[in-house]
């Protein structure tokens, strides 16, 4: 039972644990995306025709889609990533953790952190995309494409939070992986073969990752602390 | 004389003996080990080791009496009157370090004396920079900071223990705090502990576990002695000091003294060990030397029972 | 105070000895406190129970009392008492002195010979 009078906020209780608060982490990781998104799209860019000039590189990659697969792949990393990280009682630092004053609570805490952390982070980076791609653009439907992904995204955070539950870590982190890649390209699937529209699924994905996220994190939160917290 | 030493603690303690933990019917069950039936109090104001060999369940237990492990079965009760170590009023009050890897090796001072602030609501910076330049560990405040895992396990351990101590606590929890330190280091340890237990007389309590006893001898008060999760002998050192001798003989005594000793190691040349003091005379009737045992000398010979004693 | 930590002669014994003496004879006055047992075993870098043990024997011997709460305090030393201790200590040593002359097969005449001329050494 937590009689924990301590009050500690996410981004405290995130701070405890990494060593850095929400602010940073949603900038260090809409950073990262954005700077492998970029990269990604100037090397394909260049390969694709650079002797032929820029424009004629966007133009075949808008065509060939490339630019959406890019992003797709990109924006299933920030979630991939942060579902693995892990703090069991035998790993480095997992003892101190669990001896805390707020214990639980502020594991708890902090997994809420990591939740806003990954929700804000691809939105960060779903609206600087969408924004560059006015600026130079390299994929059609851009607007359709952000909301798509995005909603698959929520979606697949929400089910994260049931995964989570596995015990294996390599396993867990497999598993976490392949659903937010799947979700991510599957979301700018739908609307490059729809021919850039939004449908229903959009909005049920959407509403449905709603109800999900906090079930999911729930769900997690009650299984680790009998299962994984105190063994 | 153990009576006395009780009455006259007693008097000290407002005719009260304070334990500041109480164990009773302690068990954890691991998959090939099991930890208890312990029944076992921590006297309040002292420096108790809990001495043993690896694998006895010594740290099992200081896991389970900081809260980072829970219990299958049983009770504690610390300070006399609180019993749940989930509380964050009793783990404030509660210093606790595991005997590796207790922060992440990519923290800094900085980003250990953040995270424990965080953590507990009496951590004291200032102290824990005094600590750290104590320590030769380098300055928390400045703006090059060394990651832990460029240091060597005796400066990591050094960091742990600045951390823990850096903060007003009653009760010190420390899973093989002298491992990983040299002998100079664990000099500077004993005088921590004894500064630690002098600051709030009789108040604060030290509970320690340790594989090899030598270098803290004289910073142990009470001995608790385990062996394949169990208790097999515990009391005051100078108690057990009175309870058992030291015997040295040569080889042809070895046989003959054999059933009045606890252990005893040795071969034609010679042997020694353990006995109960009240078999002296007996032994003095061989050829033997008796003298009183160190606490070292004291644990060789009841873990090396305690291991005899496993086999049959 | 000085301690010897590798002596065969238990810890708390000469730590004993050296207060008792200090008693004895008046350096230490009635009234006056013992350093607390924590700050003692601080100083002399020993465990807090050898300095407590150092204590008890003393409080045996009706040469301090502990007060609750306050430590430990050097009794008024009776002087009738006094000599009545020493006296007991003498005849404990003589006892250990005939003992050892025993063994060696030496008789009355030469135990007095070796105490007269000890104490003269001790005069002189």
């Amino acid at each position: 039972m937590e009689k924990n009078k301590i009050k500690l906020t996410p981004s405290q209780a995130l701070r405890l644990y990494t060593g850095r608060g929400t602010g940073r982490w949603i900038s260090s990781v809409t950073g990262v995306m954005l700077g492998v998104y970029v990269a990604s799209v100037l090397t394909l860019a260049g390969l694709a025709g650079a002797d032929r000039g820029f424009s004629f590189s966007a133009e075949l990659m808008r065509e060939k889609g490339l630019g959406i697969m890019v992003f797709a792949i990109v924006a299933g990393t920030a979630g991939t990533i942060l579902s693995v990280m892990s703090f069991e009682k035998d790993a480095p630092g997992g003892k101190f953790f669990r001896s805390t004053a707020a214990g639980f609570e502020a594991f708890r805490k902090m997994r809420v952190g990591m939740l806003t952390v990954i929700v804000a982070s691809t939105a960060a980076f779903l609206a600087s995309v969408w924004l560059l791609d006015i600026i130079f653009p390299i994929m059609n439907n851009c607007t359709s494409v952000c909301i798509s992904i995005g909603s698959f995204l929520l979606l697949a955070t929400g089910l994260s939070g049931l995964v989570n539950i596995i015990s294996n870590s390599s396993c867990r982190g497999i598993v976490n992986c392949v659903i937010f890649m799947a979700f991510s390209l599957g979301g700018a699937a739908l609307v490059v073969f729809s021919g850039g529209r939004l449908s229903a699924v959009h909005a049920i994905a959407a509403v449905s990752a709603a109800a999900l996220i906090p079930i999911g994190h729930r769900v997690m939160l009650d299984n680790y602390r009998e299962k994984r917290w105190n063994d | 004389m153990k009576d006395s030493l009780h009455d006259l603690i007693a008097t000290e303690r407002e005719n009260e003996m304070k334990n500041a933990v109480e164990i009773k019917g302690l068990t954890k069950k691991y998959k090939d080990f099991t930890l208890g039936e312990l029944d076992l109090s921590i006297p309040c104001g002292f420096a108790t080791a809990l001495i043993g060999a690896n694998g006895a369940g010594k740290t099992t237990l200081i896991d389970i009496l900081s809260g980072v492990t829970a219990r299958n079965s049983g009770e504690t009760v610390y300070f006399g009157d609180m019993t749940d170590i989930d509380d964050g009023e009793l783990r404030n009050r509660i210093g606790y370090c595991s005997a590796v890897n207790f922060f992440p090796p990519d923290w800094t001072l900085r980003t250990v004396a953040q995270s424990m602030e965080l953590g507990f609501d009496n951590f004291d910076r200032k102290r824990f920079s005094e600590l750290c330049s104590r320590f030769k560990l380098g300055d928390p405040e400045e703006k090059k900071q060394k990651k832990l895992i460029k240091l060597s396990d005796g400066n990591k351990m050094r960091t742990y223990l600045a951390a823990v101590m850096a903060r007003d606590t009653e009760l010190l929890i420390l899973d093989e705090p002298a491992s990983a330190l040299d002998p100079l280091a664990r000099d500077l340890l004993c005088d921590l502990f004894r500064e630690y237990l002098s600051e709030r007389d009789g108040e604060r309590t030290v509970l320690f576990s340790t594989h090899n006893i030598a270098d803290m001898e004289f910073a142990t008060d009470y001995a608790v002695f385990m062996a394949r999760g169990k208790v097999v002998e515990a009391g005051y050192v100078e108690d057990l000091k009175e309870k058992y001798i030291l015997v040295h003989g040569d080889g042809e005594t070895a046989e003959k003294a054999r059933p009045f000793m606890l252990s005893q190691t040795g071969g034609r040349s010679g042997f020694e060990g353990i006995a109960l003091a009240e078999n002296a005379d007996m032994l003095g009737a061989f050829d033997t030397a008796v003298e009183t045992p160190t606490l070292q000398q004291l644990s060789v010979g009841i873990l090396r029972k305690a291991e005899e004693d496993g086999e049959e | 105070m000085k301690i010897y930590q590798n002596s065969s002669e238990p810890i708390y014994k000469q730590i004993a000895a050296q207060l008792r003496e200090q008693i004895l004879t008046g350096r230490l006055k009635a009234g006056d406190p013992l350093p607390s047992i924590r700050v003692l075993a601080q100083d002399l870098k020993i465990s807090v129970i050898t300095t407590m043990k150092a204590y008890e024997e003393l409080a045996g011997e009706g040469l301090v009392t502990a007060s609750k709460g306050k430590g430990y305090f050097v009794n008024a030393q009776d002087e009738r008492m006094l000599k009545e201790q020493h006296m007991r200590q003498l005849e404990k040593n003589l006892s250990d002195a005939i003992y050892s002359a025993k063994i060696a097969g030496l008789g009355l005449e030469e135990v007095e010979n070796t105490l007269e001329m000890l104490w003269s050494i001790d005069e002189g």
